[in-house]
């Protein structure tokens, strides 16, 4: 008969096999520690880092357990993740451009004027066939959720064609490359601003125009700098989104493109709250513009992004000729589909 | 023995009494919603405050809240009750929100998808009921003193600043929480800077660096909502001194929930290791005990949610402001005294065979009982 002692030294070891066998069971396979940074203004409270729970949930089933890490402030989300603090980052595809131009390019001026657009783009970068597409250098674009369309607001209701722009006070992020060229095309005057301050500058009267998501409209109060006079022009300047960049050797195999079909297929859930905040933006401060205006935005968005791509090597080519293989799509009469020239 | 004429004159005036009342639309229902407000203010509310008893008042709010708030039916919404009520109420959601989001983590740490999903879909039903439930709070607040964000009401005693005060970070949380619920009741997104200027209204020592607190915690959140020449984070400093001084804490674990938001580690874990250490040092005033309290339930669950990540259990009981990769000092301090001891034992080596039969110390049992 064994001694007690005995017993008790055969308990853990007891423990320990029934331990393995439960491993063994394949209930729940273990998964890779990896660190996601995640870009949202509001930090972790925010609408961005909430939906990033629900993706670090899904994520699992790729084989990663993430490590969420809230950043308020883009730049340094951005260089965390050059610095490898993170191994995958959330921002803006305007930030993401530096590390993956062609997915980074989505943003590109005017070229998406629907949700639905984007979301045909959306879904077929999602296919297994554009993988080499998402794949630049050693990042990889791992899904693109939509962050809304951004629009041109301005203190002026009458300010609401290209031509008027000319010699407007526009406030414009200092790291946002395209906007600027844009700015100087329409001739208008460029006025540097950060996520932080540019609400204020319009607000206070400091610029007659700045633009943004319509999420930004209560949540930073531009509201006040529309007033009764004001107005949102509603044809969107372009399609802001939030990307995932991963360092694909760092990853399992297959992990992005799962990643990449997960948030394709989340893009009706992600814009909901963007479509929620477009519709609490009062009916009389949006301002429709007429077709006659919009194919004059389409031509200055068409130059621009052709000068983008052309000179300033900010957009690729590719990206944008999908684009408007997209557009010309859903509406074959467009002036541009003619001329190619993207 | 009363007289007869004493009968007579007081069954005029009983009958006169119930004619003015029914005239002036009184019922008993009214009168019993008004006494019961008026208690609810006057009695239950400081009583419970003074309770210490997080579950009892969250009980007591969840189960006769509605019948308390229904009296608006016949006579004057309660509204300052309804403020505290509902707060009350939105805290049982808040913490069974958090089980859930515990739950989640703990299916991450074991790759148990399906569970961390289910976990998920849980805590934003939760928080969806949450932010309904401390939104409809601020909106008594609404009805009774005005919408916060212009002109400061007059208080006219500590009651109307309290409510102020709840209703306030009512409207706080309701953000928080909607947020979580993505955006499931539609809490205004401008909703918070509304708190953010209303809460000036209160003095800020008072309310135990709260108002400062909560002020800044707003402006961290917003991009650019911080005026010019101020800096929430030295603010939030100066409050949680405050806080640690006052014996209510609330404005330290409200830096604590400000720093988790902004990915400011240090500052959070500090502040969750001042609530605890100070709650240690100096006992919360009797009045406010429950707020005190409320206040250790908010910085142990982000220390809770902390530790699970870490470890897949939350923060041990007697263990609030403690870490788990905290220095441990089961070896003793200082490390240089374990040097030059050399490998063997010198002492021992020409005289004492190893199989000595007495040793020269007691051997460790081979299991200690755990400590109590």
């Amino acid at each position: 008969m064994r001694s007690p002692r005995t017993a008790r030294r055969l308990l853990p070891a007891l423990f320990g096999l029934v331990a393995s066998l439960g491993a063994l069971a394949g209930v729940a396979h273990a998964a890779e520690k990896k660190t996601l940074c995640v870009y949202d203004p509001s930090g972790a409270n925010g609408d961005v880092f909430n939906l990033t729970k629900d993706y670090r949930t899904a994520a699992l089933a790729w084989g990663v357990e993430f490590e969420l890490k809230p950043y308020t402030d883009e730049k340094t989300a951005n260089e965390d993740f050059k610095a490898k603090q993170c191994d995958a980052v959330l921002m803006t595809g305007t930030r993401a451009r530096a590390f993956h131009k062609f997915a980074g390019s989505i943003e590109a001026m005017g070229a998406l004027q629907s949700y639905d657009a984007l979301k045909t783009v959306v879904k077929k970068l999602a296919d297994p066939k554009a993988g080499k597409l998402m794949t630049s250098g050693e990042y990889e674009s791992a899904g693109i959720f939509p962050g809304g369309a951004v629009y041109l607001l301005v203190r002026d209701r009458n300010v609401d064609t290209v031509g008027e722009l000319a010699g407007k006070k526009l406030a414009t992020l200092d790291f946002d490359d395209a906007a600027k060229v844009m700015v100087r095309q329409v001739g208008a005057s460029l006025v540097p601003a950060d996520v932080s301050n540019f609400a204020g500058m319009f607000n206070n009267g400091s610029v007659d125009a700045c633009y943004g998501p319509a999420t930004a409209y209560k949540a930073l109060e531009l509201y006040k700098g529309v007033g009764d006079k004001g107005g949102i022009i509603r044809y969107p300047l372009a399609q802001m989104t939030l990307q995932v960049i991963v360092r694909a050797a760092d990853f399992p195999a297959g992990f992005a493109q799962q990643s990449r079909t997960y948030a394709a297929d989340r893009f009706t859930q992600g814009l909901a709250l963007v479509k929620k905040a477009e519709a609490e933006v009062p009916a009389k401060h949006w301002i429709d513009i007429p077709d006659a205006d919009k194919a004059k935005y389409d031509e200055m968005f068409l130059d621009v992004r052709v000068r983008l791509r052309d000179q300033e090597k900010v957009y690729d080519a590719r990206a944008l000729k999908l684009m408007r293989k997209v557009r010309c799509g859903k509406d074959a009469a467009r002036a541009e589909c003619a001329l190619e020239r993207e | 023995m009363p007289s007869g004429i004493s009968l007579y004159s007081k069954a005029i005036v009983a009958v006169g009494l119930s004619a003015s009342l029914l005239g002036a639309g009184c019922s008993l229902q009214a009168m019993t919603g008004d006494m019961l407000t008026e208690y609810t203010v006057q009695h239950l509310n400081p009583f419970m405050l003074e309770l210490g008893d997080l579950g009892m008042a969250c009980e007591i709010a969840q189960s006769l809240g509605g019948q308390l708030l229904s009296y608006e039916r016949v006579t004057d919404r309660p509204n300052k009750a309804g403020v505290a009520t509902m707060a009350s109420a939105g805290s049982c959601i808040e913490a069974e929100a958090w089980e859930h989001e515990l739950r989640g983590l703990r299916a991450i740490k074991r790759a148990d998808a399906g569970e961390a999903q289910d976990a998920r879909i849980a805590e934003k039903g939760l928080h969806a009921v949450a932010a309904r439930r401390f939104y409809m709070g601020y909106g008594y607040l609404v009805h009774q003193y005005g919408e916060p964000g212009g002109k400061c009401p007059k208080f006219k005693d500590e009651t109307d600043e309290l409510t102020w005060l709840l209703g306030s970070i009512s409207l706080a949380q309701a953000v928080q929480h909607d947020r979580a619920a993505e955006g499931a009741v539609g809490v205004p997104l401008d909703a918070p800077r509304k708190v953010a200027d209303g809460i000036r209204c209160l003095d800020d020592t008072r309310w135990w660096g709260v108002p400062s607190a909560l002020q800044a915690a707003i402006w961290t959140g917003i991009p650019g909502a911080t005026p010019e020449g101020k800096d929430p984070w030295a603010q939030l400093d100066a409050a949680a001194l405050l806080a640690e001084k006052s014996g209510v804490r609330l404005a330290l674990a409200i830096r604590a929930q400000a720093a988790s938001a902004a990915g400011k580690t240090d500052v959070m874990r500090d502040s969750i290791r001042r609530l605890a250490a100070s709650q240690k040092a100096l006992p919360s005033p009797k009045a406010w005990l429950t707020l005190d309290l409320n206040a250790r339930s908010q910085a142990r669950a982000i220390s809770d949610r902390l530790w699970t990540t870490a470890t897949g259990h939350r923060t041990p009981l007697d263990g609030l402001g403690t870490f788990w990769d905290d220095a441990s000092d089961s070896g003793g301090g200082a490390d240089d005294l374990l040097d030059d001891l050399g490998d063997a034992d010198p002492s021992a080596a020409p005289s004492a065979p190893a199989s000595a039969a007495s040793p020269a110390v007691t051997p460790l049992p081979e299991e200690s009982p755990a400590k109590p």
